[in-house]
């Protein structure tokens, strides 16, 4: 099943979140989504122990980004119908989707498009669906693409040359701007 | 079926697909093809892909170069970029203005202004959405024109919208060149990508200008060189001086303080070595505005922008009149007469000539010539005003530095003005002194006042003597320091002053400097009813006591 991803990221625009999604609202509406798909939600105690699980501080807003997303978008129908066809029920893999997302806060994922973007990816990677337009490659090229950590891992390691640059550029510039102060001559 | 590219029913298409890219109605004239358009615009550079004239709001596109560049399907998202401009960035050249003068802070001695690739990263963002590949196609089109050789900034851009539209490495990016720019700037890549990550995620625009000048900064090799040709990369008008007046009084300088607060606190001056200008005068922001501006036009820019610097100032000053009067005319056309042989053929009125005279016109044409704007008869009682101002030296150059006694000057100048007086200027240094006309306007008395000389004190006895020959009526005006009494203490000199005091309502020497020297010096004229010394002790006080002069000397008119 194919997932609209710029038709969800349209329809999220139209519909700005006015307030965080308290943590039982989150999870209601996520177990709705997995009763529509005809699976077994998890347990409160399933939902508290992943969440108390290391590594994943941020959790619980995320289950509420989540909610508010399935809540006001046509994701919800696309999950639906992209999970009927899954064989392993989600409580097994639930956790590996916000282990994939872990460093996302609620805040970046609203407001930030590129976050935003990697999240409803993550999502749709969860739940074995393929993004319209998309071969499976160039999902995971885009994927790959958005990974912040990596990113900013490769970004680190040319950091020993970028220090050396601005050094060289800052003395530069001071002299530019010692040139120009000269210039303008006398001061009171 | 779509229309043949080109014809008028092509662009009206897509004028108003690009229209709809922003969603809004704007309130442009459809483009315009370049061969039209040119030549009577602010574009000055050579053979652009499109731009827009934000005075005429007006859209002015190439289309053999689109067509040229393989990308004449390209013509909505091009139309949109420039839409774009207008309606969002930067919407108002206040604006890019203001980012102008941050550029400036951060980059000091920039050879070439990087503002109009920051609108575009935002405006191409935008467009990108729903036209990526008509964008794509531009920007191929351009890369297969230069041949392979980018500069490392161009180079830089290509991969920042090879990030933005997900687009495989490769794709607007040359693989020489990437790997040139890997080789030459280690992380190049991972660059371009956390640059489109962070950059699109800033919600403040003077943010967004202040971390894309930290990261752009890396792909400048001297930024006194920087000269670049990126399509779409020079379609923005220049910032006006209303504009740049604006951000000199202070607009979006809390915006600026924020960005740079901001910049600090995530280490990207520091991690780029830009420098972070120290806040200053509006004096030094207005030489920083000017200062790489082409030859052309830059010296009256300063002006125009010095002068109303100096206006605000001598407002402090003098604003509390009741109501000043609205401002004269500098000159008035007088009637028509008969036209000779041996006048001035520039007086020569044709439009009046052809009026009055019909066929006859060339057989015998009218002159008018421009005479001052008296005053009503009921005014010729109010004195003249003659204002001598030292410009030696020892003081800056008013349009670099606050210069405390052209300021004075100008606040005196306004004084007399505003009480509907007349006002003469002689501005000297050593050398010939320059002398203005009578004046009634305050715009042309402050521009006089503004000039400038800087070199030794010489003050113009020979003049004086003369000028008060010619008007014993005048208050005269001597704004000096301590120079003065040297100028003064030789005996032809003395007598000159007296001659002048002899010869005026009243001469006031108005110095900055210590008032038991003045008062040995000019002992000779001190008692004499017709002159005054006013001294202050410093310069900060000179405008106050040029205020308060003025309410003396210059009563308000009944």
């Amino acid at each position: 099943m194919s997932v609209d991803l710029n038709g969800i990221r349209a329809e999220l625009e139209r519909a700005p979140l006015v307030s965080p999604y308290p943590v039982e609202l989150a999870r209601a509406v996520v177990s709705d989504m997995l009763r529509l798909a005809r699976l077994v939600p998890p347990s409160r105690g399933a939902w508290e122990e992943w969440a108390r699980a290391r590594g994943r501080p941020l959790m619980n807003e995320q289950l509420g980004m989540l909610a508010h997303i399935l809540a006001s978008t046509s994701l919800r129908e696309a999950a639906v119908r992209t999970l009927r066809d899954r064989a392993i029920g989600p409580e097994k893999t639930l956790p590996s989707f916000f282990d994939k997302v872990a460093p996302l806060t609620a805040e970046m994922i609203r407001a930030n498009a590129f976050r935003q973007e990697e999240f409803l990816r993550r999502f749709v990677e969860w739940l074995g669906g393929e993004v319209q337009g998309e071969s499976r490659k160039q999902m995971e090229r885009r994927l790959e693409q958005l990974d912040y950590r990596k990113t900013l891992d490769e970004y680190a390691r040319a950091e020993k040359a970028r220090e050396a640059e601005a050094a060289r550029r800052a003395k530069l510039l001071q002299e530019a701007a010692q040139r120009e102060a000269d210039a303008r001559g006398w001061r009171e | 079926m779509s229309e043949a590219p080109g014809t008028p029913e092509a662009i009206r298409v897509a004028w108003q697909a690009a229209q709809e890219v922003w969603d809004m109605r704007v309130t442009l004239s459809p483009p315009e093809p370049l061969g039209r358009a040119k030549g009577s615009s602010h574009w000055q550079g050579d053979e652009p892909l499109a731009y827009i004239d934000m005075e005429k709001r007006q859209v002015v596109v190439n289309l053999p170069l689109l067509e040229k560049l393989g990308a004449g399907d390209s013509l909505t998202a091009v139309l949109a970029h420039e839409i774009g401009h207008h309606v969002r960035f930067p919407h108002t050249l206040g604006l890019a203005a203001s980012l102008s003068v941050l550029e400036k802070r951060l980059i000091p001695g920039l050879g070439s202004s990087l503002l109009n690739l920051f609108f575009d990263l935002l405006v191409n963002e935008h467009v990108g959405r729903t036209r990526r590949d008509e964008l794509i196609a531009v920007y191929r089109g351009f890369v297969a024109q230069a041949g392979g050789g980018l500069d490392p900034l161009f180079a830089y851009y290509l991969a920042l919208y090879e990030e933005l539209w997900g687009q495989e490495p490769g794709t607007l990016l040359p693989a020489a060149v990437e790997e040139a720019m890997e080789t030459q700037h280690p992380g190049f890549r991972s660059d371009a990508r956390v640059f489109v990550q962070t950059f699109y995620a800033l919600t403040r625009i003077h943010s967004q200008f202040v971390y894309f000048c930290s990261q752009f900064i890396r792909y400048i090799p001297d930024p006194s060189k920087l000269a670049f040709r990126i399509p779409l990369g020079h379609d923005l008008p220049m910032p006006g001086p209303d504009d740049f007046d604006g951000v000199v009084r202070g607009y979006g300088e809390d915006e600026t303080d924020d960005a740079l607060r901001e910049a600090r606190e995530n280490g990207w001056l520091k991690e780029s070595g830009l420098v972070e200008g120290k806040e200053e005068d509006p004096l030094a922001t207005i030489d920083r505005i000017t200062q790489h501006m082409p030859g052309h036009g830059q010296a009256a820019f300063r002006q125009a922008l010095v002068s109303r610097h100096y206006k605000r100032l001598v407002d402090q000053y003098i604003l509390k009149l009741p109501a000043p009067p609205g401002p004269r005319e500098p000159v008035l056309p007088s009637v028509l007469e008969d036209w000779e042989w041996g006048d001035n053929p520039a007086s020569i009125d044709w439009t009046g000539s052809v009026v009055t005279q019909g066929p006859l016109a060339s057989l015998r044409p009218q002159r008018r010539d421009l005479l001052p704007d008296e005053p009503p008869p009921e005014e010729d009682s109010f004195p003249a005003v003659e204002i001598y101002l030292d410009t030696s030296g020892s003081m800056p150059n008013p349009a670099q530095s606050l210069n405390a006694m052209t300021l004075a000057a100008q606040i005196l100048a306004a004084s007399a003005i505003r009480k509907q007086g007349l006002v003469r200027g002689i501005v000297y240094s050593s050398g010939k002194p320059l002398l203005s006309d009578w004046m009634r306007e305050e715009e042309t008395a402050r521009l006089f006042l503004l000039n400038y000389a800087g070199g030794g004190t010489d003050y113009p006895f020979p003049l004086l003597k003369r000028l008060s020959a010619e008007r014993p009526d005048a208050i005269r005006v001597v704004i000096s320091d301590s120079d003065f009494l040297y100028n003064a203490s030789p005996a032809g000199a003395m007598d000159a002053l007296a001659y002048g005091i002899e010869h005026s309502r009243l001469l006031v020497a108005f110095l900055a400097a210590d008032r038991a020297s003045c008062a040995k010096v000019l002992a000779p004229v001190l008692g004499r009813p017709k002159f005054k010394l006013a001294t202050v002790k410093s310069l900060d006080g000179f405008a106050a006591a040029a205020a308060e002069l003025a309410d003396a000397l210059i009563p308000e008119r009944r």
